[in-house]
């Protein structure tokens, strides 16, 4: 049964190669070229696509930054430096998927990553992937996929951004990026650099009468290197490589109520990945091979090592079949290795994926089908599949739809951990569907311009085997105990305004999360998960008129319930920032300088429990790009 | 200009929900219930780095007030109560990971802490004004001035060291790292000798006849429960087999038979007797976290911390194991302080 499902997908390709004869559109020969890299780029159900923020925003530094203000996903931040994991839809940060350029970077020890250790200097390109539309990338992803892609330019330039930031409790911050080359060979060098003693003040709630105190052990540092080489031979062969290495060191103060109490971390995480793409007339071909190294030593009470890595190769196709049918195949191997105090021997995995997704697509409509098999170790996957449609209606209407089966492959700590490790813990399994309506406007006046966007999205979706780790026989061990039900509302609008010197945009996003257990006879029955906000809300607005820049974020993250029981809660928090900027054209460069207003309103908030978060804080950002010797 | 009207929609947007608000750390439900007669003090431990530690008081009628030290002080107990004791008309709550015993008065208003402890496990009274605190990571046990609250001396153990109990004018500590009894001279503040005990050692009673009983688990995961009788005069010992699964180790109010408990039995067993009985079954949805027998009227307690992320509850049954009450208290509840 299992090995006529997988024949099954293999029979898909020499079908393609076949039907290559047909006639039909063909690829534009030059593989950077904006309309290929557009179709290799799959469109999902729901995205969101942010480019080269890094040097152009002050306000966001990190992957953290940037996923807490842009999204609509609750970041877990255990303090203004530890530890933020992502949670898209009610899910947790387990059920996240992290790719960097192709690979799967979420620690294999934890099935998760700290998004604090991902700077957007490295990442020309971010692209967050909700729920089963991120099945086509990764599977896993059972809340969503956040995918990190570098991309290099064939292009004759000399070109360098710096940017360089000073703000309150020290907290000191760097990036740059030179990139030279011409048509055949590009060299992009990256480096960042951030740290601070982050000794701010808060009120204390823990003691009576909030006396103000001062934080305490909860300085970091965190710095890394990038490089990315390119070779052009010619219009039909690129080849790429990446490499990137960071390295934290972070103070993880104990909570309110452990005063002095704290833990030190390092992580240190390199990663490299060697590509070659290959284009012709009616296909596009990549070849990747890549590893990644994670350390992280960890010393609280005790001291504690995990070394992880793993050896990631895939090729990736793209086969134009006609003018409306396009077929894309993904075949994987990846080896994932592990050490851990926490073990009592080494593991090690091996993961064998195929998958195929056929998508036909017309001017008013577009339908898709993703076909999923994987192998970890002797144990196939369930069948998992991907099915989705959009159409267009009138006056800008579209309307989509997207239904599959997804599933998540317990991580290493759940099997092996001594003790409590379980490894006869089945695979979560997750059911979803999804419809959306988006509607899309421009008015272009006389002077003034308007970009309407308005997006609905529904889902649902149901996850078997949800894996918990809760105390058995006086040892906590994870189980396969949980099935539970997300189900929510995604609305976004978004305004451009274009009028003379004046440029503004606004992005207003909310969400409506009910998540809950609905497993019989659970203790928690029908009650929204612990640490899901029913609500959340994003607003951006970023106005620019002539060389001047302002730039508003809001977010707010509604209640958590804290305890299963719904007997504690954290209340609502909301955080403002603002930015005010100035341009100044030097010659061919570019100047920028940034104030920046954080927690403008100054208010007093956790995210988790008994971990204060700073109140009103300054920064000074100063931006410089060499534009010098660019030839477009 | 539409551009304004969206600029003050969020500025009005922003300006709405900043109202000023106290409440930003935990909250919790509230109860307020009035109690009469006897009362207990339950130790709600609550969940590590949760800071959700607290007290509940049940009454003899199975009336229950919580969050009992949070009303009488306006401030949380802190992170991790591993246990309490009650000592010349104060009590002393132990708090792990706040590296603290907190001191009440009788009426739970916080008269004074003793901070500077790492990790600390147990409090045993060693005399009017002096006792001894056990630590998991420190390998040492504080010794505290009671007039004071400060630490003035420390023992080196070791070790990670749990219970103590005092006998015939010697400490009697739990070392869990190398599974024996130290013996410390409370005088000359040093560990004197030890005794080898079975692996896992949890607790520790002595009887009505000066003999010294260990319950042991056979270490982390093991579940091969042993219980150990030391003759602290002749030094002669026996291994006895239990069908206990819960560590917990308790003496009837006569001192003279042995109460322990697996996940849905409890048992007896005279000291000077030869077996175990079995004395009432219990629903086996109690996940029996803290095992307490009360030494006036002989009834039994057991804290079930339900799942460990919800509120946890109270059963307690008369001592031929009828159910008295149950009642709902904090997060995983350890332990109960009769007074």
């Amino acid at each position: 049964m299992l090995t006529l499902r997988i024949t099954l997908i293999v029979l898909l390709l020499p079908a393609v190669l076949a039907a290559q004869n047909d006639t039909g559109m063909v690829i534009v020969p030059q593989l950077d070229h904006a309309d290929v890299i557009a179709l290799e780029n799959f469109e999902a159900h729901k995205e969101q696509t942010f480019d080269s923020l890094a040097f152009e925003d002050p306000l966001l530094f990190d992957l953290d930054d940037l996923i807490a203000a842009r999204t609509p996903v609750f970041i877990k931040q255990y303090g203004n430096s530890g530890i933020a994991t992502a949670g898209f839809r009610g899910t947790g940060a387990v059920h996240t998927s992290v790719l960097w350029n192709g690979l799967d970077v979420n620690s294999p020890t934890l099935g998760q990553s700290d998004l604090n250790t991902f700077p957007l200097a490295f990442s020309e390109r971010v692209n967050v992937t909700y729920g089963i539309s991120s099945l086509p990338q990764s599977s896993g992803g059972l809340g969503g996929t956040i995918s990190l892609d570098d991309q290099l330019r064939f292009v004759e330039q000399t070109n360098a951004k710096v940017r360089l930031g000073y703000g309150s409790f020290a907290k000191m911050e760097g990036m740059g990026k030179i990139s030279w080359g011409s048509e055949r060979w590009q060299f992009e060098t990256g480096i960042f650099h951030r740290q601070a003693e982050n000794d701010f003040t808060f009120a204390d709630p823990s003691r009576v009468d909030l006396p103000t105190d001062t934080m305490q052990n909860a300085d970091y540092t965190i710095s890394g290197v990038s490089q990315s080489v390119g070779f052009k031979p010619n219009d039909r062969n690129i080849f790429n490589f990446h490499l990137n290495a960071t390295k934290a060191d972070r103070t993880i103060p104990g909570i309110l109520l452990s005063p002095g109490k704290y833990s030190q971390q390092w992580d240190e995480n390199v990663r490299g990945v060697l590509e070659w793409k290959h284009v012709r007339e009616k296909s596009i071909h990549r070849l990747q091979s890549g590893f990644t190294f994670d350390k992280l030593d960890y010393q609280g009470d005790e001291f504690s090592n995990t070394n992880s890595s793993s050896w990631q190769s895939q090729y990736r196709g793209l086969f134009l079949l006609n003018e409306k049918w396009k077929l894309r195949t993904l075949a994987q191997h990846r080896i994932y290795f592990a050490e851990s105090d926490g073990y009592s021997s080494s593991h090690r995995q091996n993961r064998t994926i195929l998958s195929s997704t056929i998508e036909r697509e017309t001017k008013s409509n577009r339908v898709f089908l993703t076909l999923r098999e994987e192998r970890i170790d002797d144990i196939f996957s369930p069948f998992l599949f991907s099915v989705g449609a959009v159409q267009q209606l009138f006056g800008g209407l579209s309307l989509k739809a997207n239904a599959g089966r997804n599933y998540r492959y317990p991580a290493f700590n759940d099997l092996y951990w001594n003790p409590g490790g379980n490894p006869d813990l089945e695979p979560e399994e997750g059911w979803s569907a999804e419809v959306g309506l988006n509607w899309e406007r421009t008015d272009a006046g006389e002077r003034t311009t308007f970009t309407h966007q308005l997006g609905i999205n529904y889902y649902h979706s149901l996850i078997e085997n949800w894996i918990l780790w809760s105390p058995k026989e006086n040892i906590w061990q994870p189980q396969n105990l949980w099935k539970v039900r997300n189900r929510g509302v995604e609305v976004n609008l978004s305004e451009k305004i274009e009028s003379g010197n004046w440029r503004l945009n606004i992005d207003l996003q909310y969400s409506y999360t009910s998540t809950e257990n609905i497993e019989e006879s659970a203790a928690n029955e029908g009650m929204q998960l612990i640490y899901v906000p029913f609500h959340t809300a994003r607003a951006v607005a970023n106005a620019k008129w002539k060389s001047w820049t302002a730039r508003v974020q809001y977010a707010y993250n509604g209640k958590r319930y804290i305890a299963a029981d719904h007997s504690s809660w954290m209340p609502f928090f909301s955080t403002t920032d603002l930015s005010l900027g100035k341009e100044f054209e030097i010659g061919n460069d570019r100047l920028s300088c940034f104030f920046t207003i954080n927690n403008l309103l100054d208010q007093n908030y956790q995210v988790m429990p008994w971990r204060p978060m700073p109140g009103r804080n300054f920064m000074v950002n100063l931006i410089y790009e060499f534009k010098s010797g660019v030839k477009q | 200009m539409r551009a304004i009207n969206f600029i003050w929609i969020l500025i009005l947007a922003v300006a709405f929900s900043s109202c000023e608000k106290d409440n930003f750390g935990p909250q919790q439900e509230e109860t307020n219930t009035e109690l009469s007669g006897t009362k207990a003090i339950i130790l709600n431990e609550g969940n590590f780095n949760f800071g959700n530690a607290s007290l509940s008081l049940v009454d003899e009628n199975g009336e229950v007030q919580n969050q009992v030290f949070q009303n009488a002080n306006g401030a949380p107990l802190g992170d991790v109560l591993q246990s309490g004791v009650k000592h010349n008309d104060r009590f002393y709550f132990v708090l792990n990971n706040s590296g603290k015993v907190v001191v009440t008065d009788t009426s739970f208003q916080q008269v004074g802490e003793i901070t500077g402890l790492q990790s600390p496990r147990y409090f045993l009274p060693v005399g009017e004004s002096r006792a001894f605190v056990s630590d998991i990571y420190s390998d040492e046990i504080s010794v505290i001035d009671l007039n004071q609250l400060t630490v003035i001396s420390t023992i080196d153990v070791g070790a990670w060291v749990e219970q103590m109990t005092l006998l015939d004018g010697l400490v009697y500590a739990v070392n869990k790292d190398d599974n024996n009894l130290e013996l410390i001279d409370p005088e000359a503040l040093e560990v004197v000798s030890s005794i080898d005990v079975p692996a896992g050692p949890s607790d520790i009673e002595v009887d009505a006849f000066g003999t010294i009983w260990v319950m042991c688990t056979g270490g982390l995961g093991a579940n091969e429960f042993k219980l150990y009788k030391i003759d602290p005069a002749t030094e002669e010992t026996e291994i006895l087999e239990v069908s206990s699964t819960s560590g917990f180790l308790e003496l009837n109010p006569e001192k003279d038979e042995l109460i322990y408990a697996s996940e849905e039995e409890v048992f007896r067993r005279p000291v000077n007797g030869s077996g175990e009985e079995s004395v009432f079954n219990f629903d086996t949805e109690i996940l029996v976290y803290g095992f307490e027998v009360d030494p006036a009227t002989g009834n039994i307690w057991i804290t079930d911390a339900a799942d460990y992320v919800e509120q946890g509850e109270v059963f307690v049954f008369d001592e031929a194991g009828n159910e008295k009450f149950s009642v709902g208290v904090g997060y995983l509840p350890n332990g109960v302080v009769f007074w």
